[in-house]
């Protein structure tokens, strides 16, 4: 049976027995969203400033069981407005979640979902996917473990952010490419907030079609551990391996992520948020290791993350530091229009990878179109972000926010000068 | 939780009533004893919590009371059962929650349970359909309170 009739058996059976074991409680709900963001931009090279339009439907089936557990089935369909696109209808969300209360004893309960639904991993940086699959977590006090498999081959190819290979990256744009690229992925996470492990793999399901078949494995670590009633450390550490197979030559790839920081919240400061991390991407396409067919690669994700608002180059050969701060000035007023207003300010400053330059004396190759071959700078350029959130009531949202991002000039080609993006959302429900 | 437990979390939370009285310690007795809540004790909550009437009230005539205020939920009887959303509704009217502008354009217990759900009222599912039992109304009670005395 393909992947589409199992998972679309899946959640019908899901969907009936919701129905049919327990008719007579089953609460529903439903509603309708609405989004907009708008982009304006100048100057921008890498970042496709793209103004989006969507309105979604949504219902739920709801049902509780014994002991806090319950049964849930959320549909959300959508259409969505670009300017590329202008007629995009897409299935978000078709999702089953059966919650089962002391399903391993007292204190522990298991989490089942199934259908289609967000994926990722707890950085966010290498998977934050919505795909079809299944999710099972057994949670226990104090730490959970978690199983999942899933396929990205029916989610539509403007909604899908898998990019691994060159094939991958060729249709980003491709109007006449349906569904995103096929891959299949597996994950495994055990452990707290504090500390857990990570494992994923995906498998390219091209087959013959692909010029570059990618597979790709990833283990790390991940935490954010409360130091302080106000401080939080954040860190994570990936090694990626991987196999990368152009007609018969098959290349072993390494490469590895790593991440650490700090989080700051304080309630009492008018609800203050401020964050400092540095994010580390390596490997190094110019530097191969000719034996045994291994190669220091570009670290490739199975999605790309978005980094910056104005200058979002691949997580790749790259270091970046990130600092950020917001708050809330009305965090006391008892309106909470006023309450939920948040000006926030942050800056990202981009850097090369520096292992290649010290090691061969050839710097590092960024994924972007215009890098100035000619230069070994290391430092690309500084993003300076700032904005305004705020809920204005319980169902609508606007958000206000501007980067700009000032080139390092000898690091790349005189194309480039300085990029502004301006970014306005709104969100409403109904 | 134990009813005890329950019980002094709902005396310390409720300020508004100093002290309870013997007939308070009935009512809520019988709230925590009900799988779904009655309107009679939904509305003796409501009432008593948000000042409208003092608790030595029959919680029969709770109901009454509420819907001349026109914060009750008119059609129900003593003895029926309250949703999620019918309290929420209740809740929203009685301590003058104004809720996101689906809830001003059309009010009434669907929009009052979302918005009792953002304010994080309501924690936990929060479909305005749900049945809802004795104890997680006074949850639901004890939250709106100290939010109200936070905001004091």
């Amino acid at each position: 049976m393909n992947p589409l009739k199992s998972m679309v058996l899946i959640v019908a059976v899901a969907g009936l027995s919701l129905i049919t074991g327990s008719a007579f409680a089953l609460q529903g709900d439903f509603g309708v969203t609405l989004d907009t963001s708008t982009m304006l931009s100048s100057g921008v090279v890498d970042t496709s400033a793209e103004s989006v339009y969507k309105a979604a439907a949504w219902g739920e089936l709801f049902q509780n069981l014994a002991k806090g557990g319950s049964l849930d089935l959320t549909a959300q369909g959508s259409y969505r407005y670009t300017a590329e696109r202008p007629y995009i209808f897409d299935l978000d969300l078709l999702r089953f979640t059966g919650l089962f209360s002391a399903a391993l004893g007292e204190g522990t309960a298991v989490e089942l979902k199934a259908g289609r639904f967000n994926f990722s991993d707890a950085t966010k940086l290498i998977l934050d996917q919505t795909m079809d699959g299944l999710q099972i977590s057994l949670l226990f006090s104090g730490f959970q473990v978690r199983f999942a498999g899933a396929y990205s081959g029916f989610v539509l190819n403007p909604s899908s952010n898998v990019r691994i290979s060159a094939d991958d990256w060729l249709e980003v744009n491709d109007n006449s490419v349906f569904f995103g690229p096929k891959r299949l992925v597996a994950q495994a996470m055990v452990g707290s907030d504090s500390f857990a492990l990570q494992a994923l793999a995906q498998f390219d399901m091209r087959g013959d079609s692909g010029t570059e078949i990618v597979n790709t494995q990833y283990l790390g670590i991940v935490g954010t551990p409360r130091l302080s009633p106000n401080f939080y450390m954040d860190y994570n550490f990936t090694a990626s391996y991987g196999q990368s197979t152009i007609g018969n030559k098959t290349t072993n790839l390494i490469s590895a992520l790593g991440g650490f920081g700090f989080r700051f919240y304080a309630e009492n400061l008018a609800a203050s948020q401020a964050h400092a991390r540095v994010t580390y991407a390596t490997g190094f396409t110019p530097i191969v290791l000719l034996l045994n067919n291994f190669s220091l690669e570009d670290f490739r994700p199975i999605t790309q993350p978005t980094i910056g608002l104005a200058f979002s180059p691949r997580l790749a050969n790259l270091l970046y530091v990130d600092v950020g701060y917001s708050f809330r000035p009305f965090f006391k007023n008892p309106s909470s229009s006023l309450s939920n207003i948040e000006p926030l300010v942050g800056a990202l400053v981009f850097f090369r990878d520096p292992v290649p330059l010290l090691v061969s004396g050839t710097p590092a190759d960024i994924l972007v179109n215009d890098l100035n071959p000619s230069s070994n700078a290391l430092y690309l350029g500084t993003e300076i972000d700032a904005g305004v959130m705020a809920r204005i009531f319980s169902d609508l949202g606007l958000s206000v926010k501007g980067g700009v991002f000032v080139p390092n000039s000898s690091a790349f080609t005189s194309n480039r000068g300085i990029g502004f993006v301006l970014k306005i959302e709104a969100s409403a429900a109904m | 939780m134990t009813k005890r437990a329950l019980f002094l979390m709902f005396a310390m939370a409720a300020i508004a009533v100093p002290l309870l009285t013997a007939q308070s310690n009935e009512v809520l007795d019988s709230v925590l004893g009900e799988a779904t809540i009655s309107y009679a004790n939904a509305a003796y909550l409501v009432g008593t919590a948000s000042g409208l009437f003092p608790e030595t009230t029959a919680p029969t005539d709770a109901g009454p009371f509420l819907e001349q205020k026109g914060w009750g939920t008119p059609g129900h009887g003593p003895t029926d059962p309250v949703t999620l959303g019918d309290f929420s509704y209740m809740l929203t009217r009685a301590f003058g929650i104004h809720g996101g502008i689906m809830y001003r354009v059309l009010p009434g217990p669907r929009y009052a349970t979302r918005e009792l759900a953002y304010l994080d009222i309501i924690s936990g599912p929060a479909k305005p359909g749900m049945p809802l039992s004795g104890e997680r109304a006074l949850r639901i009670l004890e939250r709106i309170l100290n939010r109200k005395e936070a905001a004091r």
